[in-house]
């Protein structure tokens, strides 16, 4: 006892000297300043990219909680290593050491002390988080989460640097030595070492995925305890250990043995907690291998079709029974007698049956194999009853994903969290085909892809029973009975799901959830939030009359736009944990975020964009995010519509009309494409980002995607052909276009470049083979090489097909193959119907060549005609292809009316709006095209999308400023094909040598500034790796000659320069040809005219922020339309010529070689026009001529685009 | 029985200086000076009374508790001042003291309460109580400091350099306070290479000088020791200088033909002068420069910026 209170008494002294001592006051009330601070901005409804702190119950908490770990991993060095300091001077030390203690007690009492400092501190902190969270946050509060934070987060990283930090002291007497290793230790594994080796030397659990889920808790407490216990324990070990090191006579050698056996103790239990965390991430690698090896194994057997199911499942605890009588049909050529079947090998089966006679089976991860008595014969049937017990090994999920991939939390911001595929727990069970969670025929689509993936359309019941006060969601309306039979576990409820038509899949979710509903045109829409959640409908009450009638125009609208109609008679949108992940496919755009008649949202909304409901609400926050054009996506598309009513303006209804229809349309009917933009109209959509304030940019990896697009495609039509495996994906993508956005293929990307520009760069070298096999890069994933090329493959079908009415043809053809799947004679005979096409080349080519077109315009005019007696306005234009591979382009023209997916985002918002003018254009190898466009309204631009080919920009805009009159020339609107002919160099008397040809000479790289690539590479937010830099990049330009791309360069197919920052002039490239003959020759370079592209750029950044793609326009309607979108929009006058803006400044220093001697020759930009733009002209030889062009410059950057000899005769 | 007894006691630090060589003391109940020059091995010795530092070779007891085995409750009997004491800044003499019985383990805090404002009242410092140890002046600090030493009632007391920068209204002050202490069946070991601190105070007295016990005894024994060593003389203002190159000059006081000098000498030989009877600075002089320096060992621990001159 009175061992005890010597401890708290040294304890109790510790801590009041640390809260006396300034260090511990300053640092202390900086820190909560400073959290007060991050937690009032976190709050604040202005700030849509924190929209996730203000929803998900465990966020905000978790933030402040990991932000005070840090600051107190910090301070507890300083603290911890000032009580060495002033232990050391001895006239105080001695004085203490001379009493009777133990030494044991003396180091226990110090640490206690300044522990129990932090601890008050973390408490105010505590209390200041509960309080703002609690009246201020909105989101849920759940006191489970700040015990589980405390518990997992703060007390092992403080116990562990106060530990390591006593440790240190003890062993070094140094005090600064002593800072210099801690402070590099706490900078190691934060900013280094911390996400590596699964966090298992994240000491602050910065990394370290841990987030509270109001469904499941953390969703991965098991490895949470092994992990932070490891270094509470550890601490621990060191605190013993430390009394070891104590430099005093100790008193009580059993106190000091007592304390060496606590510190070996500790640090084995730690090292144990470590290992067995350790040994379990690298056995799920283990099992994951062996599941794969497994199906391997398995490949050959030929499985059945799946005609009916009828599942029984009981979910109890973290465990489920259940029975599934299988209908099984053998459509395969040979008899069965093995019946392949897959199963989630955690659910162990423990009968298999057929009718009431046992069937022999064999188990072995996820394949089951049944042996029917009888082989069943072609076309035969057989019936078998399985039962089942387990759990679900997320293990075996995802199986064609990456280790890599799959062991990267998820995250948003620097918030990670960790990843659950399903869940089954005593409040909530949330089970996807993925987990297979009942027996399929054959293997997981995981397992064969590349082979032909196997969807069965089966008819589906589903029985599910579960503790009363759980709401089960499925496939299919159900029908609900209770049954109060007295268990142990207390009454049930019984859930009947019937679905009215066969499915390919079939999901169970069950949680306590509160549902709305309202059924509209006999289809019953659904929206199941867990109870507390429901933050949103209280929002939207103005306007709860007329939901049914707003569904129904959307419905009506997308049905309209996409060409298919809805099939199931029921919707929900079902709330799911934060932990529940999804990933794209190479084999589907739908993900299992999505299932037949269900989206899976995440808790709270929270990766969606527009779900901050509170903030739209506001009709400021709602005007601002519509004008300022930084919303995502979907947000300003909605905002071409409805942006023109203006914020002011609008009142309580039409700002919720404004927000349902912005959550729809950006999350479920026209969300963007991966890789999308920010939504600072609320929260994420794609991987995404947004700035919050101080540039802090919050960004999420989340590739999860709720577009309802294959509720009407992917669930309903499949391509049973195993020759072409991408198809179903291209079909997809193509129709998908008719609905989805481009946005995420004209973003900028990292660098210089577009995702566009990325892919086709990407696809010059590889085959969509070779991307499917290598995986893409990290910054380019398959899936979107898989959106662009499949888009592609369904426009050269129809583009050789030559059939105008195509979309119509296909979309009858695939109502008429619903919910069945579609042979490839079906798709042989529907192509026949409309042309004449070798479908099997043309997919064969598509998916194995490498290399692509490219294409070569040339005058492009707009002029007005006369035809049929009506004005009309004749768009004009000469496009090459000289390669040796066919290709396709789209011309998108804007009238002044109104123009692509602005237009038709706006036909989706009810508003109205003429269709655009496109035009799809087949460009077969060593082509020319002369084509014409007929407008009945004037063009105000075009879009010319070169879509897979060498151009890059791959996609670029021409206004159109004005259209003369010309009369006597004919209208015409059609192609005139003609084969290339390459011009002979210089048949012309012209020689152009451009900083893409080989006559175009870089002098070697010089030095490059350490400390800016440095900086770059801290601050780098995307590991791009474009060969070119952003225009963005010019502000800072490079120490060496870089390429830049832009549309107003010069360049056959790519259109790009070389930019250095500005030097001396002894830095120089040159341009060499060779002459035929001697002459003089005129002399020109190519003024890139950066202004006018700047103008442009203007345009596109202006498109940017609204969305990109078409909304691109937006940007150039701004100014005509007088809407909003187009704030941040370009001027839209001639690009080129004297209005252009010369922003590209100085001069240019030309070193001419004639005559035998060099003569410089300075061209002021400033007398210069874009375009070609003469230097001089020179008596030269025939033979090797050179020009060079220094890097002196009075501004800041110089840039190398083309230059052209021309002979004068 | 004696209190304290050392024998052979030998302390070398790390890299071989040594510090303390084959001492025997026997230390009885009263006052105890220990006198010596700087570096003579007092706050050696001292520290490893207060169990501070551990020997390299010797035996003590205290109380007849072995000091090496029996640490805590040599401890529990000891209390220790250290050469230049100064408690935690932030903390109130109250507080400091508190903190100080609780390590003493005295309970309950009633108890405590009681003794720490006896303690406070006396030395002087209960208006001081709760003063922040930062804001006290030197000589409060060192009254608090024995103020810590006195907690628990310990039967042994050490002292080490008390009186080193205080003020000598302060420093009588203390030295009454350690004779007061001494006369409650106390040991007080008294540390110093100031005379005047132990001549009015100390019944015994042991003389170290590198690292050896060259005296142990009585004050009058050790005053009795250099009688004949003493020598008064006149000299003139001009020689005084080489007298002082040949002989301890003790003091020099100016007279009517020049200086009336006081040195320490076994024969003073240059020119008429009258023996003495020493006192105890005439027989710390003598023991120090002409007994003790014959004997010398060539290794002794012998800091020269330590070596005060006399």
């Amino acid at each position: 006892m009175s061992a005890i209170l010597t401890v708290s008494m040294i304890a109790r002294t510790e801590a009041r000297l640390i809260f006396r001592s300034w260090a511990f006051r300053i640092f202390a009330g900086m820190t909560l300043a400073a959290l007060v601070l991050v937690m009032v901005t976190m709050t604040s409804p202005t700030y849509a990219a924190f929209y996730f702190s203000r929803a998900l119950s465990g966020a905000f908490p978790l933030i402040i909680l990991k932000l005070l770990n840090v600051f107190q991993g910090l301070m507890a060095v300083i603290i911890g290593t000032d009580f060495l300091k002033r232990d050391r001077r001895t006239d105080t030390t001695e004085v203490i050491y001379a009493h009777p203690f133990a030494n044991a007690q003396y180091i226990l009492g110090k640490f206690l002390g300044i522990f129990a400092s932090f601890a008050v501190l973390d408490l105010v902190v505590l209390a200041a988080t509960a309080v703002i969270h609690f009246f201020f946050s909105r989101s849920p509060f759940a006191a489970g989460a700040y015990l589980a934070y405390v518990g997992l987060l703060t007390l092992p990283t403080l116990v562990f640097m106060l530990g390591l930090t006593i440790f240190l002291g003890s062993l070094i007497r140094s005090q600064a030595a002593v800072y210099l290793i801690t402070i590099s230790y706490i900078f190691l594994t934060l900013a280094i070492v911390g996400p590596r080796w699964n966090y298992i030397l994240d000491v602050f659990g910065f990394h370290t995925p841990v987030l509270y889920s109001d469904f499941i808790g953390l969703g991965n407490g098991a490895e949470l305890l092994l992990l932070r216990g490891a270094y509470l324990l550890f601490g621990l070990a060191l605190t013993f250990g430390a009394t070891m090191l104590m430099k005093r006579l100790g008193q009580s050698p059993a106190v000091g043995r007592t304390a060496g056996l606590a510190a070996v103790a500790c640090a084995a239990a730690a090292v144990i907690l470590a290992s067995t965390y350790l040994g379990g991430k690298s056995a799920d690698h283990g099992f994951r291998t062996a599941v794969k090896a497994e199906s391997r194994n398995a490949a050959a057997i030929p499985a059945m079709d799946l005609e009916s199911c009828d599942l029984k499942i009981a979910p109890r605890g973290t465990k489920l029974t259940a029975s599934a009588d299988l209908s099984l049909v053998n459509n395969g050529p040979a008899p069965v007698k093995t019946i392949l079947l897959s199963l989630n090998p955690g659910l162990r089966v423990t009968e298999c049956k057929n009718e009431a006679a046992a069937l022999a089976f064999e188990q072995r991860y996820q394949v089951l194999k049944v042996e029917a008595r009888e082989a069943v014969a072609p076309g035969g049937r057989i019936r078998v009853s399985i039962a089942y017990a387990g759990t679900i090994d997320e293990r075996a999920c995802y199986l064609d994903i990456d280790d890599a991939k799959l062991d990267a939390a998820l995250r948003i911001w620097f918030v990670a969290i960790p990843k659950r595929y399903a869940v089954v727990s005593p409040e909530f069970v949330q089970l996807t085909p993925e987990s297979g969670w009942y027996p399929r025929p054959g293997l997981p689509e995981s397992e064969l892809f590349p082979a032909a993936i196997k969807r069965d359309y089966t008819r589906f019941t589903l029985t599910v029973s579960l503790p009363e006060g759980l709401t089960a969601v499925s496939q299919g309306i159900p029908e609900t009975s209770r049954d109060d039979r007295v268990g142990r576990a207390g009454s049930e409820t019984r859930f009947v799901f019937k679905p009215e038509t066969p499915l390919p899949r079939l999901s169970l979710t069950a949680g306590r959830y509160v549902q709305k509903s309202t059924v509209v045109d006999g289809v019953r829409y659904g929206l199941y939030l867990l109870a507390g959640h429901d933050r949103f409908t209280p929002q939207l009450k103005d306007i709860a009359p007329e939901i049914p009638q707003l569904i129904k125009q959307i419905k009506d609208s997308y049905e309209v736009l996409l060409g298919l109609n809805y099939p199931y008679r029921q919707f929900c949108l079902v709330e799911t944990p934060i932990q529940f992940t999804s990933y794209d496919r190479h084999w589907t755009m739908s993900q299992e975020q999505v299932q037949p008649q269900i989206v899976f949202l995440p808790e709270m909304g929270v990766f969606c964009s527009g779900a901050d409901l509170r903030a739209g609400g506001n009709p400021g926050a709602a005007g601002g995010a519509r004008a300022a054009s930084g919303g995502g996506g979907g947000t300003t598309r909605t905002g071409g519509g409805t942006g023109a009513r203006g914020g002011a303006q609008a009142g309580p209804k039409d700002i919720q009309r404004m927000l349902v229809n912005r959550f729809i349309q950006s999350n479920l009917t026209a969300p963007q494409a991966a890789g999308g933009f920010a939504g600072a109209g609320g929260g994420f959509a794609g991987a995404a980002r947004a700035t919050a304030p101080l540039g802090i940019q919050v960004d999420s990896n989340s590739e999860a995607r709720f577009d309802i697009f294959p509720d009407f495609l992917a669930f309903t039509s499949h391509y049973d052909i195993a020759a072409w495996p991408l198809f179903g994906y291209a079909s997809e993508a193509y129709v998908h276009e008719r609905v989805g956005s481009q946005a995420g293929a004209i973003m900028r990307i990292g660098q210089g470049t577009t995702v566009q520009d990325e892919i086709n760069k990407y696809l010059m070298d590889h085959s969509l083979e070779e991307a499917l096999l290598s995986g893409g890069r990290a910054t380019l994933p398959v899936t979107q090489i898989l959106q662009e090329k499949g888009k592609t493959l369904l426009i050269l079908i129809r583009a050789k097909l030559g059939a105008e009415d195509f979309d119509d043809k296909l979309l009858k053809f695939l109502k008429d193959h619903r919910f069945q799947p579609i042979p490839r004679a079906a798709v042989e005979s529907f192509a026949a119907g409309l042309g004449r096409i070798d479908l099997d080349a043309t997919v064969e080519a598509w998916f194995r060549d490498k290399g692509l077109p490219g294409f070569m315009f040339d005058d492009i005019q707009t002029y007005r005609v006369i035809d049929k007696e009506k004005t009309k306005f004749q768009v004009k234009f000469t496009v090459s292809n000289p390669t040796d591979k066919e290709g396709v382009i789209k011309v998108n023209l804007a009238t002044q009316a109104g123009f692509g997916g602005g237009a038709r985002s706006g036909g989706g918002m009810g508003a109205s709006a003429s269709a655009p003018e496109t035009r799809t254009i087949l460009m077969p190898a060593k082509t020319v095209k002369d084509v014409g466009i007929l407008l009945e309204r004037a063009p105000a631009m075009t879009t010319i999308d070169t879509a897979i080919s060498r151009n890059l920009p791959g996609v670029f805009t021409l206004p159109f400023s004005n259209q003369p009159t010309k009369p006597g020339v004919k209208a015409f609107d059609g192609e005139v094909t003609r084969p290339y002919i390459p011009a002979a160099i210089g048949a012309d008397g012209e020689y152009i040598v451009d900083n893409e040809d080989p006559g175009f000479k870089l002098p070697p790289k010089g030095k490059e500034n350490w400390l800016r690539n440095a900086v770059r590479g801290l601050f780098a937010t995307d590991a791009g790796n474009s060969d070119y830099i952003s225009v963005a990049g010019l502000v800072n330009p490079p120490d060496n000659w870089e390429q830049i791309v832009m549309q107003s360069f010069y360049g056959r197919f790519v259109r790009s320069a070389y930019v250095k920052k500005s030097g001396t002039g002894t830095n120089k490239v040159a341009w060499t040809v060779d002459l035929p003959a001697a002459g003089t020759y005129n002399i020109y370079f190519y003024y890139e005219g950066l202004g006018a592209a700047m103008g442009r750029g203007g345009a596109m950044r202006g498109a940017m922020g609204a969305g990109g793609g078409r909304a691109m326009v937006g940007g150039q309607a701004g100014p005509q339309g007088g809407g909003p979108g187009g704030a941040g929009g370009g001027s839209a006058q001639g690009a080129r010529g004297p209005n252009a803006a010369r922003m590209q400044p100085g001069k240019k220093h030309f070193l001419v070689r004639h005559g035998g001697k060099t003569e410089e020759i300075v061209v002021d930009l400033k007398e210069a026009q874009a375009g070609w733009t003469l230097i001089g002209g020179f008596q030269l030889d025939a033979g090797e001529n050179r020009i060079e062009m220094t890097d002196r410059n009075e501004e800041r950057f110089v840039l190398a685009d083309a230059v052209k000899w021309v002979i004068q005769k | 029985m004696q209190s304290i007894e050392i024998k052979g006691l030998t302390h070398s630090y790390k890299g071989g200086k040594t510090a303390l060589r084959n001492v025997d003391l026997e230390i009885g109940s009263g006052m105890f000076g220990l006198l010596g020059p700087n570096g003579a091995g007092k706050t050696t010795l001292i520290r490893i009374l207060a169990t501070l530092l551990k020997p390299t070779e010797g035996r003590i007891t205290i109380d007849g508790l072995d000091l090496q085995h029996q640490r805590k409750k040599v401890r529990l009997l000891t209390g220790y001042l250290p050469q230049e004491f100064s408690s935690f800044p932030r903390l109130s003499a109250w507080e400091f003291l508190d903190y100080i019985a609780c390590l003493k383990g005295i309970r309950p805090r009633q108890k405590r309460m009681s003794l720490i404002e006896k303690i406070l009242e006396d030395v002087g410092l209960f208006e001081a109580r709760d003063r922040k140890a930062g804001h006290l002046s030197g000589g409060m600090k060192r009254r608090l400091g024995i103020a810590q030493t006195l907690i628990g009632d310990p039967r042994i007391m050490i002292v080490d350099e008390p009186t080193v920068g205080l003020d000598p209204e302060e420093r009588v002050r203390f030295r009454n306070l350690l004779s007061d202490l001494s006369r409650q069946d106390k040991t007080i070991i008294l540390s110093t290479h100031i005379v005047g601190d132990i001549s009015s105070t100390c019944s015994r007295i042991a003389l170290l000088d590198l690292g050896r016990v060259i005296f142990d005894g009585t004050p009058a024994d050790l005053a009795s020791a250099a009688r004949g060593k003493v020598w008064r003389a006149d000299v003139d203002a001009l020689d005084l200088d080489a007298i002082k190159t040949k002989y301890p000059v003790i003091s020099a006081v100016p007279s009517v033909r020049g200086y009336e000098i006081r040195v320490v000498a076994n024969r003073y030989d240059e020119g008429p002068a009258d023996s003495v009877e020493p006192n105890l600075e005439d027989a710390y002089i003598y023991f120090m420069r002409l007994h003790a320096a014959a004997a010398a060992p060539p290794d002794a621990f012998v800091p020269s910026e330590e070596r005060s001159p006399l």
